[in-house]
């Protein structure tokens, strides 16, 4: 079972009116999270669980509860529950494209946390419950289906290469087998001659497996698919939602709800021109003074080695005697100097536009060797 | 890369007397993978969609013959570790469907379905 490591982060506590001028943290701050309890516990845990199936599921509920005798303490946990059972007709061709039910349930991840946030002479036992789903989820890119079926392709291979490899000691086997199954007269017996025939198949396939010739053809594929990256592109729209409690001294009479929010974001990412619009709303039982609802738009046109977006961001306080409304724009420009390093400029104007340091005016250079430089809405 | 996770199973599947049988592979949980399809250890089929591979020729008859396949499957689904294939098995006696799924222990790892039918 893995361990749970859990770092709080100021970041996310502090007042939403806080100065930004990393543009692209800033906005990508406001858009729908994965795990919509970690956030509103404010912790970024360095692992989380995600139990892939339903015994995965139940073994970590007992041993981080005790056997249901006390609270979980430091739990990052993500459940996909669609995920949690196998489905054997399911191929990725037929997930290509979504109803919204069906996005809808493949989507769906239900996050649960609970850290200590207090001090050691106040301790305070947070806990949070989040969901999130996208009712709309695009459909698969032309370029990733066409890699999928060149990993396909490559797969074939080496199942071609393998049992070439095996093929003569198989065949034996399965003689050996058939000899064995003439003689055997009860279904225990035969049960039994095909448990050790497939011990002895599986044995043959890692010896091949670990020659020279298979290694260099799997090493090969790894090689040539190191980077594949299942896009989706097309419209898309994610939801999440939580709330999270603080319960001083871990009692249960006195935990209260301390935190919650709601999220959406859409967007379209299309060849070279996308959108994402967000949509957030938090709010604290603690602190109502920050009680905020964020709106903000983001357009974007790439090209293979540059990228030009705009985006605008809309902040009301909700409480009565609250700041007034803030707004912040920026604009950003990134170009690839060469593969993996590039020169980005942002521009614009954070919150507070009488604060100093609120005209953002950046050049920077940064290396991105893996993945996408420009992350628009969801994959 | 860990190993890759192997998997034998061996089955049986009675046919009708001088008539080949149809089999397709279906690769689930939004996984990718490939298959060879030996008979009596001769390639007779290849590819990472087998939609009713015709075995053996007209008029062959196929009982004691033994169908073998052997599935790759790599790990791409970015929600799941789950891999899962399954072998149908028409114009026999009786149309067969065999499942068999393993998960494999990390993001991209591979899981080497082994499956032999045993023909009567």
């Amino acid at each position: 079972m893995k361990g749970i490591l859990l770092l709080l982060v100021g970041g996310m506590m502090a007042p939403l009116a806080a100065q930004s001028n990393d543009a692209g943290p800033a906005f990508n701050g406001l858009r729908t999270p994965v795990s919509p309890a970690f956030v509103l516990l404010g912790i970024a845990p360095t692992q989380v669980e995600r139990p892939n199936t339903p015994a995965d599921l139940a073994l970590s509920v007992l041993n981080r509860s005790a056997a249901f005798t006390s609270l979980p303490r430091d739990v990052a946990l993500e459940i996909s529950p669609y995920w949690l059972v196998t489905h054997p007709t399911l191929t990725w061709q037929d997930d290509a494209t979504r109803g919204v039910g069906t996005s809808l349930a493949r989507t769906m991840t239900i996050s649960f946390a609970t850290a200590e946030l207090g001090t050691s002479t106040r301790p305070i036992t947070g806990l949070a419950l989040g969901l999130r789903a996208a009712p709309f989820s695009g459909r698969l890119s032309d370029s990733t289906k066409a890699q999928l079926r060149r990993l396909g392709e490559r797969l074939t291979d080496e199942s071609k290469l393998l049992s070439a490899l095996i093929a003569d000691r198989q065949q034996a086997l399965i003689h050996a087998l058939r000899r064995e199954l003439t003689t055997i007269t009860t279904k225990e017996d035969s049960a039994a001659a095909l448990e050790r025939f497939n011990t002895a198949n599986a044995r043959i396939a890692r010896l091949q497996m670990g020659t020279p010739e298979f290694k260099a053809a799997v090493d090969s594929t790894d090689r040539m698919f190191r980077d594949l990256a299942v896009i989706r592109e097309g419209f898309v729209l994610e939801m999440a939602a939580g709330a999270a409690m603080q319960a001083p001294g871990g009692a249960a009479d006195s935990a209260h709800l301390a935190r919650w929010g709601a999220w959406v974001t859409a967007g379209y990412e299309g060849p070279a021109v996308s959108f994402v619009f967000v949509n957030r709303f938090l709010a604290s039982s603690v602190d109502t003074a920050s009680d905020a609802v964020d709106l903000g738009m983001r357009l974007l046109y790439a090209t293979g080695r540059y990228a030009l977006s705009a985006e605008a961001t809309f902040r009301t306080f909700t409480e009565r005697g609250a700041p007034p409304n803030q707004y912040r724009f920026a604009a950003l420009v990134d170009f690839e100097l060469q593969k993996g390093l590039w020169i980005t400029g942002t521009f614009g104007r954070d919150y507070s536009a009488a604060t100093p340091g609120s005209l953002i005016a950046q050049i920077g250079v940064s290396i991105n060797v893996a993945g996408e430089r420009i992350a628009i809405p969801v994959h | 890369m860990p190993d890759a996770v192997v998997i034998s199973k061996t089955e049986f599947y009675q046919v009708k007397p001088n008539t080949p049988v149809l089999l397709s592979v279906t690769i689930g949980d939004d996984q990718e993978g490939g298959t060879a399809v030996t008979l009596n250890g001769q390639l007779v089929g290849s590819g990472d969609d087998i939609k009713n591979l015709r075995i053996g020729a007209a008029g062959q008859d196929l009982r004691n013959s033994s169908i073998s396949c052997t599935t790759t499957v790599k790990d791409v689904n970015e929600a799941s570790n789950h891999t899962s294939v399954t072998y149908a098995l028409r114009e026999g006696k009786q149309p067969r469907d065999f499942t068999y799924d393993v998960t494999v222990s990390e993001a991209g790892g591979r899981a080497v379905y082994l499956a032999i039918f045993l023909l009567s």
